[in-house]
């Protein structure tokens, strides 16, 4: 069977080290402010990792650009294992995508919710369930069950569509025993605007919302509505790209490790769909989309900024 | 090599500016339509559930079924054929073929993928496709790339050319009319010269044999009707117990296609009369050609379910740009690569499982519900493990 090279490589990246990057751990959380407890904000990396793919683009696309550059896979190989020269070179520090997990945990608190995090957060292991690294999944899987369970985490609060989608629907079925209550950090904020405890500021721009697939066309549970429940409260003007809701499009962000030319397309095509919509801004609420989207030109606003520039908490007075 | 030829295929066809806009205009016009097509019709919806049990069914006691169907035939003096492999398929068409004839085709996506016009011409034979969009990609030498509207990437400019390369004659590009008139005009006198004619099917019913066609343009009707050896190619996963299933399965797929009715829904029974009547000799192929593995996997069996309406492919991410590059060979997009991970092989299909962005708007608007993503991600997990 033949294989490409870059996708085993970032099996064996996870696998090793529980960093698509092979980035220390604690890389995924300096946001975190140590306090703990037995409900954490869990990214599981994801808008950390998609920091790094938004601004070392060029040398990952070097090693991804097609699935068969087996010499470039074998040399990023080498490269990476060369631990301090490579980690120096492919972190690239904490940017805007970086400190969206900090504005939300923020974002919570202010709502009141009591939510801590850890200070070394493992990769959930996405890649390994989207690739097909079923049985490497599996292992993998449990290993991070009981890295949470370990640290006393009984319950998770997920911010983005495949951490939330991978930890309350794909854990259970891998992992035996598997008892962690997952919850969307979107309900969380809507039972805040919808108690009362919070509102939204008008910022006075029209906004474009991009569906993520994992909200919107999941087969588990559909977050459609909620986000732009969450929008409107605001009183800006929601407008709906050609290929909405459950049949939105997708960003291209999934194959992006291997045929990184077809991704790009992609996203510039549902770009140019979501600029004609119209609307001042376009919302995003995946990391994937994000940095899809920022990566072919694109200027995307993600609805944890969206939440942290216009929260009012209380009478506005804090 | 599986995926470097497969890659360079893709960035290509990224970059054919004629190829995407054709693709573009085809998706646009699709989604358009279905929307409003289905929320108009929401009886589509009912017809679909019926089909998906009724197949559901058949592909359950596909064993049966197949017996069922040759005594049928037999009875009915049909020379019937079960090819196991597409290249016992092939001879046996070839076989009946010989050489030096004239055989019209209707669009098949069973002989497209056992290369079938390829190996008649190689005999000696002369072969149209009768299908215009088909005929196109013939004349350019081309492959389909959708199993409903093959030559969505051809523009009025490319047909223009194609027929002055081939015909020597011209054509305003903007002259869609005159270019169809020719082409139609072209095969009428082909269907009278006609030895053979060959039909694929959109269902076949068993208990009274025949089979179910559904088309836009009367090109069927005339290879059906005037030859005087008719050769039916059906994948064993057309077969359906009933003629009213059958009926049932080609008004479906029509409607997912973006129709409300199409121009002809053909029942052609084979029935004793038409050795009088119509064709002398008729044969039915029935290919397997790795089917019967998927129907019994109990992991992509689902996948037989496919009634070939396109919607999928039409709705996917990634065929919105590269269009029937992705998938399977005859058979694009996610659904075409599950098939052909069977039809040829794990291996072969891998660039093509791969090219699934796992999103699901195929397993959104697919009649027969099929979890086109589900399947495509644990047949890369069977990849994977053998590893």
């Amino acid at each position: 069977m033949e294989v490409p090279r870059n996708l085993t490589l970032l099996r064996d990246n996870v696998v090793e080290t529980m960093h698509i990057f092979r980035l220390p751990l604690g890389r995924c959380s300096s946001w975190c402010d140590g306090e703990p407890g037995d409900t954490i904000l869990y990214t599981g990396c994801l808008y950390q990792t998609m920091e790094i793919v938004l601004r070392r683009g060029r040398f990952l696309d070097m090693v991804t650009k097609d699935p068969d550059r087996d010499f470039m896979a074998r040399l990023a190989k080498i490269f990476m294992s060369l631990g301090p020269v490579y980690r120096l070179f492919i972190d690239p520090g904490e940017g805007r995508v970086y400190n969206l997990p900090r504005k939300a945990l923020n974002i919570l608190r202010r709502l009141g919710y009591k939510v801590g995090c850890l200070r070394e957060e493992p990769y959930p292991g996405m890649l390994l369930y989207e690739f097909g690294f079923d049985r490497e999944f599996r292992e993998y899987a449990a290993r991070v069950y009981e890295y949470l369970r370990d640290r006393g985490v009984k319950r998770l609060v997920t911010i983005d569509p495949h951490v939330y989608e991978l930890m309350k629907y794909i854990y259970p079925e891998y992992v035996p025993g598997y008892d962690l209550e997952v919850v969307n950090y979107i309900d969380l904020v809507l039972e805040a605007l919808r108690d009362g405890r919070a509102r939204l500021r008008n910022p006075g721009y029209s906004v474009t919302y991009h569906d993520p697939c994992h909200y919107s066309k999941s087969r588990h549970r559909r977050i459609i509505d909620e986000p732009r429940e969450i929008i409107k409260s605001s009183g800006v003007e929601l407008r709906e790209p050609l290929r909405t809701r459950r049949f939105s499009m997708c960003c291209g962000g999934p194959i992006e490790t291997y045929y990184s030319r077809l991704s790009r397309e992609i996203a510039k095509r549902r770009l140019a769909e979501l600029r004609e919509a119209g609307g001042d801004k376009i919302l995003v609420a995946c990391p994937i989309c994000l940095v899809s989207f920022e990566s072919v030109g694109g200027r995307v606003m993600d609805l944890i900024e969206f939440l942290d520039e216009n929260l009012v908490v209380g009478d506005g007075v804090e | 090599m599986v995926w470097s030829r497969y890659v360079r295929k893709l960035n290509e066809t990224i970059l054919d500016q004629e190829f995407r806009t054709g693709v573009e205009r085809a998706v646009e016009a699709y989604e358009k339509g279905i929307y409003r097509l289905l929320s108009e019709h929401p009886e589509s919806y009912r017809y679909a559930e019926e089909v998906r049990r009724i197949k559901e069914e058949s592909l359950r006691n596909i064993d049966t079924l197949v017996k069922r169907l040759e005594k049928r035939c037999r009875e009915r003096g049909i020379n019937f054929f079960y090819a196991e492999t597409r290249e016992a398929a092939r001879r046996y068409i070839a076989g009946v073929v010989g050489s030096g004839k004239t055989i019209v085709k209707s669009k098949s996506m069973v002989t497209e993928e056992m290369d079938l016009r390829a190996v008649l011409e190689e005999n000696g034979n002369e072969v149209w496709e009768t299908d215009l969009g088909e005929f196109i990609v013939q004349l350019a030498g081309d492959e389909p790339m959708h199993i409903v509207t093959p030559s969505i990437h051809y523009s009025r400019h490319r047909v223009a050319k194609l027929l002055k390369e081939r015909f020597g004659v011209e054509f305003d590009p903007d002259d869609v009319e005159g270019m169809v008139r020719y082409a139609t005009g072209l095969l009428r006198e082909k269907y009278f010269k006609a030895d053979v004619g060959i039909v694929g099917a959109n269902s076949l019913s068993v208990e009274e044999p025949a089979v179910v066609l559904v088309h836009n343009e009367g090109n069927i009707r005339m290879v059906l009707n005037t030859p005087r050896t008719l050769i039916v190619v059906a994948d064993i996963a057309k077969l359906v117990p009933t003629m009213e299933d059958a009926i049932k399965v080609g008004l479906t797929a029509s409607r997912f296609s973006k129709y409300l009715v199409t121009g002809y829904y053909d029942v052609f029974t084979f029935a004793k009369s038409h050795a009088e009547y119509g064709p002398r000799e008729i044969h039915l192929v029935l290919v397997d050609g790795g089917r019967s593995r998927l129907i019994k996997d109990p992991e992509a069996w689902e996948a037989a379910l496919c009634i070939k309406c396109g919607a999928c492919m039409y709705v996917c991410t990634s065929y919105q740009i590269v269009g029937g590059r992705f998938g399977g060979k005859a058979y694009p997009s996610g659904i075409g690569a599950i098939v052909s991970s069977f039809t040829f092989g794990l291996d072969e299909s891998l660039p093509a499982l791969y090219t699934c962005l796992l999103d699901g708007r195929c397993y959104e608007i697919c009649p027969m519900d099929i979890d086109i993503p589900g399947i495509i991600r644990r047949l890369r997990a069977r990849a994977m493990g053998s590893l």
